[in-house]
């Protein structure tokens, strides 16, 4: 992957240089490769559980039909994912990137099942 | 450039290059599935027909009940004819039919077949799947017995969104590089003919690429439609989509008439039925779905009327709620079922455009670092130079190739239809090692193949049907006949690139010697 961004290659003259360089936190392709997976299968995740929570909470708030809730909220989801995803790569700090993005993926999904069913044995 | 810049321009660059192929090949397919009922035309001629006043669901209702008994499918669903579709055309669940080489493979498909709109009688099997092959290429590469291919589509689409907001971040001045046109220099020349369609079909391209992926949400976020309900799995689907069903009581009934029903329902509406969906047909349970028409309006309505089959009693009236409705709204915008030619066409050409930015900015990627890769020994240029080169040239060669073998394979062979799309990959894996063996003359050549089979496709279709240009065009079969000219468009267009393309390759010969 690093042969177009151009680390590592010994530095040729001026006119064949990069197009342009790699930022420095993409130069790692280990690093690179726990962003990718961040993005693309934990900011998904995080999304999902974001529109589960929303849609809890917000057919438990105005009482609209919950089928209503959860449409709402997966169109949402949408935009959210890509804004996530994107984040991961501008991000400078790793760990950020992957606490902030996990942990709000399971976080999420577990409070609304925690709502849901919390809201069960109340009714 | 500022590291977020940097960022951006890192994520234009990678993710464009890795899923650039797959996104070139659902734009293509895309583009062209604004016409696929017109492309059915011209694949399927015993389907050439003209529409008649009325159609009548009772009159095809017996020949439906057929099909289904005889696969065992619990259901058939009917498309009513319409102008650009003359048959009715019924969907059904089957383990086989003429696409399928392994009928024992678990799980069923959804196999297709059409009644005559007169009669209702079965028409001969088309032995094709026609423009569908290209349409459900689309949106899940054409898996049918295998759910799997919408997930890789949807990847492509979350790419194509990162790729097009990257795009415009990763600019300084926007406004400036956007009236930029540096036609002498090959790697600026297509940076800039990158830019300006970029933006140009920046509107379209991310709606088009959004609204695909809401369509299918309820794949795409199964959590979080079910989470909210809890213990009650399936309650989001029954809340808001199917709210009726009931399973087979195992007696047969006479069922009344659909006719009446369909009468029904459009008083309802106040608007005609557009599809009738038949379940458990003969028994004492059977009950019809009956949705509207959706061809006079961009949202894709699928308000429901359920009725009961044998007393032809309305059992429940389904509408969408306000989100939903707006989910179908946008639905709509993606689907395109309305009549309004001229927005058709701007679809097809904006879709295209959409083929243009993926390949220009593939030419970019090479260009500038053609020379550089020359200097290093690197292979990176000559790899992704066969990738660009099957996957633009090469893509559009299996498209053709799959309609000159739809006018050559004899009807009466065996899984014909399977044989068509063998001949679509065939054409496809032999234009990407053509690329990668022949690197310095590939586009010319394809683009020379292009040219030749797109008039082939025109000559055989004459040739074996009858239907020439003239004789289209005298009858008014504007499908058959767009299909017709468009290949002659294509083809022209692909000639005059062929020849300036050879003469760029002689120059540069010219030049090394």
């Amino acid at each position: 992957m690093r042969s177009g961004a151009g680390a590592g290659v010994p530095s040729a003259s001026l006119s064949y240089a990069v197009p342009h360089p790699a930022p420095d936190h993409l130069q790692n392709p280990w690093a690179i490769a726990v962003r990718v997976v961040t993005a693309a299968v934990g900011s998904y995740f995080a999304s999902s559980g974001l529109a589960a929570l929303g849609a809890v909470i917000l057919a438990f708030a105005t009482g609209i039909e919950r089928s209503e809730a959860v449409m709402v909220n997966v169109l949402a989801a949408f935009l959210t994912y890509l804004i996530m995803a994107m984040w991961a790569f501008c991000e400078r700090r790793l760990p950020v990137v992957v606490i902030a993005i996990w942990l709000g993926a399971i976080a999420t999904h577990a409070l609304a099942v925690f709502l849901v069913s919390l809201a069960a044995a109340t009714a | 450039m500022t590291p977020f810049r940097a960022s951006m321009h890192w994520l234009h660059t990678w993710v464009g290059i890795a899923l650039g192929t797959l996104l070139f090949a659902i734009f293509w397919t895309g583009s062209l599935s604004v016409f696929y009922k017109e492309i059915d035309r011209w694949m399927m001629p015993m389907t050439r027909l003209e529409l008649p006043a009325s159609v009548s669901l009772d009159a095809m209702r017996p020949a439906a009940d057929a099909l289904a008994h005889g696969t065992n499918s619990p259901h058939w669903k009917v498309y009513l004819p319409t102008a650009n579709e003359p048959v009715h055309n019924v969907i059904f669940q089957s383990k086989t039919d003429s696409a399928t080489l392994f009928p024992d493979a678990p799980g069923n498909i959804m196999a297709r077949r059409f009644l005559d709109p007169n009669t209702g009688d079965l028409l001969e099997d088309p032995g094709t799947l026609g423009g569908d092959f290209l349409y459900s290429f689309h949106f899940k590469l054409s898996m049918r017995r295998f759910p799997v291919g919408y997930y890789p589509v949807a990847l492509a689409g979350m790419a194509m969104l990162a790729l097009i907001v990257s795009g415009i971040l990763l600019h300084g001045r926007i406004i400036a590089n956007f009236f930029l046109f540096r036609r002498q220099k090959r790697a600026r020349a297509s940076l800039d003919l990158h830019n300006a369609v970029g933006i140009l079909g920046l509107p379209f391209h991310f709606l088009i690429t959004l609204t695909g992926l809401i369509f299918f949400y309820n794949l795409h976020y199964p959590l979080a439609l079910s989470i909210p309900y809890g213990e009650d799995a399936g309650g989001y689907n029954r809340e808001a989509i199917a709210a009726y069903a009931r399973p087979e009581a195992g007696i047969p009934a006479e069922p009344a008439s659909l006719d009446e029903m369909a009468a029904e329902a459009a008083r309802i509406w106040g608007r005609p039925v557009g599809t009738v969906r038949v379940y458990h047909p003969g028994d004492k349970n059977a009950y019809a779905l009956m949705m509207p028409r959706d061809d006079g309006a961009v949202s894709d309505v699928r308000d429901s009327l359920f009725f009961d089959v044998p007393s032809g009693k309305l059992l429940h009236n389904q509408v969408a709620k306000p989100a939903l409705a707006t989910e179908r709204f946008i639905a709509g915008l993606h689907l395109i079922h309305f009549r309004h030619w001229p927005v058709r066409w701007l679809y097809f050409l904006l879709g295209l455009s959409g083929c243009v930015l993926i390949a220009t900015g593939f030419l970019f990627w090479l260009e500038s670092r053609r020379k550089r890769h020359a200097a290093l020994g690197l292979q990176g240029v000559r790899f992704v130079e066969g990738l660009t080169v099957g996957s633009t040239t090469g893509v559009i060669i299996a498209t053709l190739g799959y309609l000159v073998a739809n006018r050559l394979l004899p009807s009466t062979m065996p899984v014909r239809a399977a044989a068509e799309i063998g001949c679509f990959y065939f054409g496809w894996l032999a234009a990407y090692a053509h690329a990668w063996l022949r690197p310095g003359s590939a586009w010319y050549e394809q683009a020379r193949t292009i040219a030749v089979l797109a008039v082939a496709a025109v000559v055989l279709n004459a040739a074996t049907t009858g239907d020439h240009l003239l004789r289209t065009i005298a009858r008014g079969d504007w499908a058959v006949a767009g299909v017709d000219m468009m290949l002659l468009v294509g083809a022209g267009i692909a000639a005059v690139s062929a020849r300036a393309l050879s003469h760029r390759q002689i120059a540069k010969v010219r030049q090394v010697a």
